[in-house]
C-alpha cells in the first residue's frame, strides 16, 4: 500500500508528458473519419456526384455517423466516469459500474426489451432506471454519521449488486428470441443506440464542469486530511466528483448499453500515457475511452461483416494487450 | 453418443432397443446390413406377428437414430410448441401429458399442464407426470437439457424441424405411434401437396431478393440453412443472406440496404419494423415490399409451416405486380 501511494506520488513528480495528448486527439480524429469511410459493406467515397455517391452519402451520415459519434460519446463519458470514480474511491480497480446508475439503466432497458416495446421505449425506461438509481443513491446515503464520507458510494455498490439480481432474474424469463437484444444490450452494442446529440451535449457540458475542478482532484489522491488542509473542499468535491460521474455513466450506458472495461481502462492508459495529473490526465481520460469505443465499434462492424457483433466483447480484446504493454513499458523505465 | 442412447435405454424397463443404426463406415454399414438381414429374417420366422407390430412403434431420431417402444405411449410430453400442434393435429391430444410453455395453438393447448420454459424445464414436474414418452426438438432444446432427462430414464424422440420436408415425415412417424396413422398420412399429404403445388407454381418467374427479420435490435435473420430462408426459395425469393455463421446470425443493417431488396419480412410483434420506411429508394419501400406476416406459422415446423408459405408467397406475388 506504502509501496504504491509512493508510485503514485513518483507519477505526479515526473514531468507530464502533456506533448501525447495532441497526438492522442490526432489519432481520435482519424478513426472518426476512419469509421464513416470503412464499415460493414468495406469503403465507401460519399463525395461528389452521381447516384452511387449520393446512395455512399445516404449510408455514410444517417448509419454510420450517429453511431460513430454515440460511440465517441459513449468512450467518452465512461473515461471521465472513470478517472472521477477511481479518485472518489482511491482505488485503482474501481469502474463507474460501481455506481449502480447502470444496474438500473439495465433494468429498465431489459424490461422494455423484454416486452417487446419500441426501441424509444427502451432508451426511455435506461434513463428512467439510471434516474430511479440515483435518486434512490442520494435518498439513502442522506444524514450525517461516522460512515457519512463512504455512505454515497457503499449505497451505490449495495444497489448495484441488487440490479444485478434483478438483472439476472429478467435474462431467466426472457424468451430465446428476445434475449439476444437482452444480451447485447448488457455487453454493450452501438446498433440500437438512439440520436447521439443527447450524450455528446452531455459530455461536452460535464467536461466543462468538471474539468476546473482537477487541480483539486491532483491534491485529493493524497489524501483527504491533506487536502482539506491545502484549502480544498472536500466534501463539495466529492459530491461534485460523485454526481458528474453518475450522470456521465448514465448518459453513456443509455447510449451504447452497459459497455464494459472502458471505465476500468481508459484513465488507467490516460495516466500511463500522459502522467498521473488530472489536468491532462482527466481529458486524456475522455479522449481515450472515446478512442477506444470506437476502434471496438469499428471492428464489431467489419470483423466478421455482414456479420456483426457487439462492440463491448471486443474491446477487452483489443483493450487489456494494450494495457498490459503500457504497464510493461512503464515498469522497465 | 450411439453407446449413450443404448445405456439410457437399458435404464428404462418398459422399452427395448430393436436396432440403433447410424452408419459408421461402408464396411461397417455392409457387414451389418448382412447381420441384420441374417437377424430379421431368424426374427421373422420365430415372431413375425410381434416383429411387425414392433417396426409400427420405431421412429426416426434426428440424428438419424431409431426409438422404438414396446407399447403406444400414453403420457406424451412436448417440449417445443410445434410439437403441440402436431399432436392436436394428428388427433393425439387425449396422449399429452404436459407441454412445454409457449404451447399456445390451438387454444385448447394452453389448458394443458405446463413443464416450464425451453430454457428451465420443472424436473419436478416432469417426474410428476410420469410420461412414457418425452418428444423434443432437436434444433430448439438444450442438448444437456435432454441428456438430463435421458439420465432419469425417461424415452426421448428428439425430432427433427431443420427443413420443410421434415414436417411431414415427423407427423407420419407420430400417426404411427399414437394409433392415427390415416389421419397423419392425409395431413402429410396435404402439407405436401400445397407446398409442391406452390413450389412449382413460383420456380419459373423471376427471383425476388428478401431479407427476413426475426429481431430489430441487434438485427437478427436467418441463415440459407433455417426453413425459413427454404421457404423464400419456395416463394421465389432469394435470401440477401447467402452465407452465415449458425442460423440466425446478426447482420448488418448497412448490407440490408445495399443489397437493395425488394422485400422485407418480419412477424409480430414487428417492433420498430416503420424504421425501413425512411430508405425510401429501396425497391421494397416503393413497392408495398415491407411485409408482416401472420404470428408463428412461419417460425415454427409445425403443421402451420404451410400457411406461412402460402401468406409469403401471396405476398411474394403482390410485390411482383407493383412494377
Amino acid at each position: 500500500m506504502r509501496g504504491g501511494r509512493r508510485r503514485t506520488e513518483d507519477a505526479l513528480m515526473r514531468p507530464a508528458r502533456r506533448h501525447a495528448l495532441p497526438l492522442i486527439l490526432l489519432a481520435l480524429a482519424a478513426l472518426l473519419g476512419l469509421n464513416l469511410l470503412w464499415g460493414s459493406t468495406g469503403l465507401l467515397w460519399p463525395f461528389g456526384t452521381g447516384a452511387q455517391a449520393e446512395a455512399a452519402r445516404a449510408i455514410v451520415l444517417e448509419l454510420r455517423l450517429p453511431r460513430a459519434l454515440a460511440a465517441l460519446a459513449a468512450g467518452g463519458l465512461l473515461g471521465l466516469a472513470g478517472a472521477l470514480v477511481q479518485v472518489l474511491t482511491r482505488n485503482p480497480l474501481a469502474d463507474p459500474y460501481i455506481l449502480g446508475v447502470s444496474g438500473g439503466a439495465a433494468v429498465g432497458a431489459l424490461l422494455a426489451i423484454l416486452l417487446g416495446l419500441p426501441l424509444l421505449v427502451q432508451h426511455l425506461g435506461a434513463a428512467a432506471g439510471a434516474a430511479g438509481a440515483l435518486l434512490l443513491v442520494l435518498l439513502l446515503a442522506r444524514g450525517e454519521g461516522a460512515w457519512t464520507r463512504h455512505r454515497l458510494l457503499l449505497t451505490g455498490v449495495v444497489l448495484a449488486a441488487a440490479f444485478g439480481a434483478l438483472i439476472t432474474l429478467l435474462l431467466a424469463l426472457a424468451p430465446t428470441t428476445a434475449l439476444r437484444g437482452m444480451l447485447f444490450w448488457l455487453m454493450g452494442d452501438l446498433s440500437a443506440a438512439p440520436a447521439p446529440w443527447f450524450a455528446l451535449t452531455g459530455l461536452f457540458l460535464l467536461s466543462l464542469a468538471l474539468l476546473p475542478w482537477a487541480r483539486d482532484l491532483n491534491i485529493l489522491t493524497r489524501g483527504e486530511t491533506a487536502a482539506a488542509a491545502l484549502g480544498v473542499s472536500v466534501a463539495a468535491l466529492r459530491r461534485a466528483s460523485y454526481l458528474g460521474a453518475a450522470l456521465a455513466t448514465a448518459l453513456a450506458v443509455i447510449t451504447a448499453g452497459s459497455i464494459g472495461f472502458v471505465g476500468l481502462l481508459a484513465p488507467h492508459l490516460a495516466r500511463l500515457s500522459l502522467g498521473a495529473d488530472h489536468r491532462t490526465a482527466l481529458p486524456g481520460a475522455i479522449a481515450i475511452g472515446a478512442l477506444l469505443v470506437l476502434s471496438a465499434d469499428l471492428a464489431a462492424r467489419t470483423a466478421i461483416a455482414p456479420q456483426q457483433l457487439p462492440a463491448g466483447a471486443l474491446l477487452a480484446l483489443l483493450g487489456a494487450p494494450l494495457f498490459l504493454y503500457l504497464l510493461q513499458r512503464d515498469a522497465r523505465r | 453418443m450411439t453407446r449413450m442412447y443404448d445405456m439410457g435405454m437399458r435404464k428404462t424397463p418398459n422399452t427395448v432397443p430393436i436396432h440403433a443404426d447410424r452408419p459408421r463406415s461402408r464396411l461397417k454399414a455392409l457387414h451389418g446390413m448382412v447381420r441384420r438381414a441374417v437377424c430379421t429374417i431368424l426374427l421373422a420366422c420365430l415372431l413375425a406377428p410381434a416383429a411387425s407390430r414392433a417396426e409400427a412403434l420405431c421412429v426416426t431420431q434426428a440424428d438419424g437414430g431409431r426409438l422404438c417402444l414396446d407399447r403406444p405411449p400414453e403420457r406424451i410430453l412436448s417440449l417445443a410448441p410445434h410439437v403441440t400442434e402436431m399432436l392436436f393435429a394428428v388427433g393425439a391430444q387425449a396422449r399429452i401429458a404436459g407441454v412445454v410453455a409457449y404451447s399456445d395453438f390451438p387454444p385448447e393447448a394452453r389448458a394443458l399442464p405446463n413443464i416450464g420454459s425451453y430454457h428451465a424445464l420443472d424436473l419436478e414436474r416432469v417426474l410428476t407426470l410420469r410420461p412414457d414418452l418425452v418428444i423434443a426438438w432437436a434444433e430448439g432444446n438444450a442438448p444437456a437439457q435432454l441428456d438430463r432427462l435421458r439420465a432419469l430414464g425417461l424415452p426421448i424422440w428428439s425430432t427433427p424441424g431443420r427443413r420443410f420436408a421434415d414436417v411431414p415425415a415427423v407427423l407420419r412417424d407420430l400417426g404411427r405411434l399414437t394409433g392415427n396413422a390415416t389421419q397423419a398420412e392425409t395431413l402429410a399429404r396435404d402439407f405436401e401437396g400445397e407446398v409442391q403445388a406452390l413450389t412449382e407454381a413460383h420456380r419459373t418467374l423471376p427471383p425476388l431478393r428478401g431479407f427476413y427479420e426475426i429481431w430489430p435490435s441487434p438485427l437478427v435473420t436467418v441463415g440459407p440453412e433455417h426453413f425459413i430462408s427454404e421457404a423464400m426459395t419456395r416463394c421465389g425469393i432469394a435470401n440477401l443472406v447467402d452465407a452465415s455463421l449458425g442460423d440466425t446470425p446478426t447482420w448488418s443493417e448497412e448490407a440490408v440496404i445495399r443489397a437493395r431488396p425488394h422485400l422485407i419480412i418480419t412477424s409480430p410483434p414487428a417492433r420498430d419494423f416503420e424504421r425501413w420506411k425512411r430508405w425510401k429508394d429501396l425497391p421494397a419501400v416503393q413497392g408495398d415490399g415491407l411485409i408482416v406476416l401472420p404470428p408463428d406459422v412461419l417460425m415454427r415446423p409445425g403443421p402451420r409451416l404451410v400457411e406461412g408459405l402460402r401468406a409469403l408467397c401471396a405476398a411474394a406475388d403482390a410485390a411482383r405486380k407493383t412494377p
